[in-house]
């Protein structure tokens, strides 16, 4: 086991490297010299604007980018490590702290979103099972397509009107209270427990339908001790790295949820970012999200290889 | 595991800086709806929203609705050369510091924001600026440029206090102005900040006590937010809402304000759009009232000059053709043009079509595509629509294809900054490569003549020959609503603002 963490550990640190130097590379990788990208872009925002060799010069040393490109990188990545990420280029705040305002935010709702998904999940299939006609299994299926279909600008803006607008229970948009978190929360575990839930009915139906399943009957075991010690871990192997994958989406790609519910987090960062040219907060933006996405899969990883012997025997058999 | 999660959750929360609101509410505050997010308060990086919105920084030389200049901060002007000129300060302002307005502190402002945005440096052209005394300030300029007090208007050429609070690499991370209003409480992480009335104002108190700001970026957010009653005034809120808003007793404007929708070719070298007459066929086949009125809900003027009548500069004899097919066809016939395989006007065995690009960030330029899809396609010209990041169409547009932009038609009060720009031969947006000897010498005239009525006709010129020869095709004039919950009184729309702006005689009832 110990040698199949640390082969994981590798490879998460490995990912997390290799997206901040790919990103590093495209950044520079935009036509013409960095610096006087930077200067025609972000400070005089005119990119036919004739400029001195001279301010050319200064941005290069302000933002030193005469070194080799891999000496830059590894400049920044020192930093990273030390928890320096450089300052913003729009706002001359530090990147690292801004992240850290972003991602509060962010990850608060993206975790909260996961387990609401997952209790919605788990609720949907045992209502389908415990009541078995086709008329639950019809509703069982509209629901979760509807949750996979629904756009979720379309669902947020339903919810708007009816929890803020008709009832006045909730408060429309921003990042204030308790209150505020409510919406977003929904509209993203509304839009994630369809896939869930088909994916563990499924899996569901395939653990019961095994053999040692058979045997357990044979032997005169209940239905529920069947269910809760011999179906449902093995069900829930498949389930546990697409909840990961879930749950990066929901730290780096959640753009439109934010905008809708204007929630300062990092997937809006990370576009303003993008779209402001503003560099070391893109990159600081995408090493998080890198950091959280290797954090994640190492997480599942880990958890699959203790809920399944399989993977953790064979692994380290190799 | 399960330590493991409830061990992040409380990470997350302890990291939250769910902040709980300190309202002062002994006097109600204006909740104003920013359109954009607020990553910073620096004027020289967000100098409308300082200048125009919150009114605390202002500039020597403001403009009238009429886009006319008026005395700010300085109170004359002239010009003692070609390129020196002095501005007297206006007497007894003070910053919210408590510390008086000097020529010294003013000069150390410009020179501040010279260096830290390009823009201020490319629209006014300073080279240097000294204090001649404490009241007058001495302004140099790197070429003859009379544009000089019309470019002082621009609001990141705002005037802020040398003490205003700094980050290290010199981004103002609290402005303090000479506005009506001072900043007393900025939350970055919330995108909000405060301001309240600044009772060391030189001019007219305003009533309004303080106004909070907030940042919500999505439109359709903002008027759900108004109809809430969560937010007292926003601007630009979906074109559609706007009746509802109306009916459910909110106080809606329609304004125009200095931006153009603007139908721009790759290249008018080597394409069919090099021939005028095709220019002019497409341009007659465009039903501008129509796109006006139903396309942008009223939220716009139909135009094909590059000035609405508003503006005091606009050569007022140039008026948006009528939409006329039959004329369009005939044009392009006598461009050497026959219907083809599926009635696609065709010359030389070339089909005319080209891809449309556009964005999204504004909300009239995807319906206004597809308006002109629609029209032309009646003239037998199809046109693909493409819809991606405003940076992203500079690299993927090529010569024969088209690009419809919302382009700024006065940064400054003055009829040169988009002229000179869009339709002189060597302009800052003239990708297109239009030349025209007579537009450029009428523009070297207007730039260096010192006649007032010379100059006018020199920019009338140009405009005509803008309207005539239709280089780029000015579909209509930018539209920017307001929607204001009932109660609200006193409030005039400056069309000189880049955005919306607020107005500081404004009055509140709850």
């Amino acid at each position: 086991m110990g040698a199949y963490v640390l082969q994981r550990l590798a490879l998460a640190i490995a990912t997390v490297l290799a997206a901040t130097f790919l990103t590093y590379v495209l950044l520079r990788l935009v036509p013409g010299e960095p610096a006087q990208v930077i200067l025609t872009r972000v400070f005089l925002q005119d990119q036919t604007a004739s400029v001195s060799q001279q301010d050319v010069a200064v941005i290069a040393d302000r933002f030193r980018l005469n070194a080799p490109l891999i000496v830059q990188y590894g400049r920044w990545l020192a930093g990273a490590l030390t928890g320096d990420l450089g300052n913003s280029i729009r706002t001359g705040r530090s990147v690292a702290l801004e992240l850290g305002w972003r991602l509060s935010a962010t990850g608060l709702i993206a975790l909260l979103a996961t387990f609401a998904s997952l209790a919605l999940t788990f609720i949907t299939v045992a209502l389908k099972r415990a009541f078995p006609a086709p008329a639950t299994a019809r509703g069982f299926e509209l629901l979760a397509v509807g949750s996979i279909a629904l756009p979720s600008f379309f669902l947020g803006v339903v919810l708007i009107i009816l929890f803020s607008l008709r009832l006045d229970w909730l408060p429309v948009s921003g990042f204030e209270s308790w209150a505020h978190v409510v919406l977003p929360v929904a509209v993203l575990a509304l839009g994630q427990f369809g896939f869930n839930a088909i994916l563990l009915d499924d899996t569901l139906n395939e653990a019961l339908d095994a053999q040692h399943i058979t045997t357990a009957r044979a032997k005169g075991l209940g239905d529920r001790a069947i269910l809760f010690t011999h179906a449902l871990p093995n069900a829930l192997i498949p389930l546990i790295p697409y909840l990961a994958l879930q749950f990066t989406f929901l730290i780096g790609g959640v753009v439109i949820v934010e905008r809708l519910f204007s929630i300062p987090g990092l997937g809006a960062y990370l576009t303003d970012a993008l779209d402001s040219h503003d560099g070391p907060a893109f990159l600081g933006a995408i090493g998080v999200i890198a950091l959280a996405v290797a954090g994640a899969n190492l997480a599942a990883d880990l958890l699959l290889a203790r809920v399944d012997p399989r993977i953790r025997l064979k692994r380290t058999a190799q | 595991m399960a330590r493991l999660l409830i061990a992040s959750l409380a990470l997350a929360l302890g990291l939250s800086t769910l902040s709980h609101a300190t309202s002062r509410e002994q006097q109600p505050a204006l909740r104003v709806a920013e359109i954009w997010e607020i990553p910073t308060l620096d004027p020289t990086q967000d100098g409308t929203l300082m200048k125009e919105k919150a009114m605390v920084t202002e500039t020597l030389v403001i403009g009238r609705p009429d886009f006319t200049l008026a005395p700010g901060l300085a109170t004359s002007w002239q010009r003692d050369s070609d390129t020196v000129w002095s501005f007297t300060l206006r007497p007894g302002v003070t910053f919210h510091d408590g510390s008086p307005l000097t020529a010294q502190a003013a000069a150390a402002s410009l020179t501040s924001a010279l260096q830290r945005s390009g823009t201020v440096r490319s629209y006014t052209k300073i080279a240097a600026i000294s204090a001649r005394d404490d009241r007058t300030l001495e302004i140099t300029t790197s070429e003859p440029f009379p544009a000089l007090p019309a470019a002082l208007v621009y609001a990141s050429a705002a005037i802020v206090s040398p003490a205003s609070p700094k980050m290290t690499d010199g981004t103002i991370e609290q402005p303090i102005g000479t506005g009506p209003f001072k900043v007393t409480a900025w939350q970055p992480a919330a995108q909000s900040f405060t301001v309240e009335r600044f009772d060391g104002y030189w001019g007219e108190k305003p009533s309004i006590y303080a106004i909070t700001f907030r940042g919500i970026p999505d439109p359709t957010t903002r008027s759900l937010e108004l109809q809430k009653g969560s937010v007292d005034f926003t601007s630009e809120v979906p074109y559609g809402d706007l009746d509802t808003l109306v009916d459910k007793g909110f106080t809606v404007s329609r304004n125009v304000t200095a931006r153009n929708y603007v139908l721009s070719f790759g290249s008018l070298k080597d394409t069919p759009f090099a021939d005028i007459r095709v220019r002019k066929a497409l341009s007659l086949a465009i039903d501008r009232n129509e796109i006006a009125q139903y396309v942008l809900f009223g939220m716009g003027r139909a135009g094909i000059g590059p000035f609405p009548g508003t503006m005091a500069f606009a050569d007022a004899s140039i008026a948006p053709p009528k939409a006329d097919l039959t004329a369009a066809r005939k044009l392009l016939t006598e461009a050497g043009y026959a219907p083809g395989p599926g009635g696609v006007m065709t010359k030389e065995g070339k089909p005319l079509r080209f891809t449309l690009y556009t964005y999204a960030q504004r909300p009239g330029l995807v319906p206004i595509a597809g308006a002109l899809q629609s029209q032309l396609r009646k003239l037998g010209v199809p046109m693909e629509i493409k819809v991606t990041t405003f940076s992203a169409i500079a690299k993927e547009m090529k010569p024969g294809d088209a690009r419809l932009a919302a382009l700024a038609s006065a940064m400054y009060p003055h009829p040169d900054f988009y002229l000179r720009q869009t339709y002189h031969s060597s302009g800052a947006i003239n990708t297109w490569g239009y030349a025209n000897p007579k537009v450029d010498a009428a523009l070297a005239v207007a730039i260096t003549t010192q006649d007032e009525a010379e100059r006018k006709a020199a920019y009338d010129l140009v405009q005509r020959i803008a309207a005539e020869e239709e280089p780029c095709l000015t579909i209509a004039h930018y539209g920017v609503n307001v929607a204001m919950r009932p109660g609200i009184a006193n409030y005039t729309f400056n069309p000189i603002a880049h955005d919306y702006m607020l107005d500081p005689q404004m009055t509140l009832a709850r």
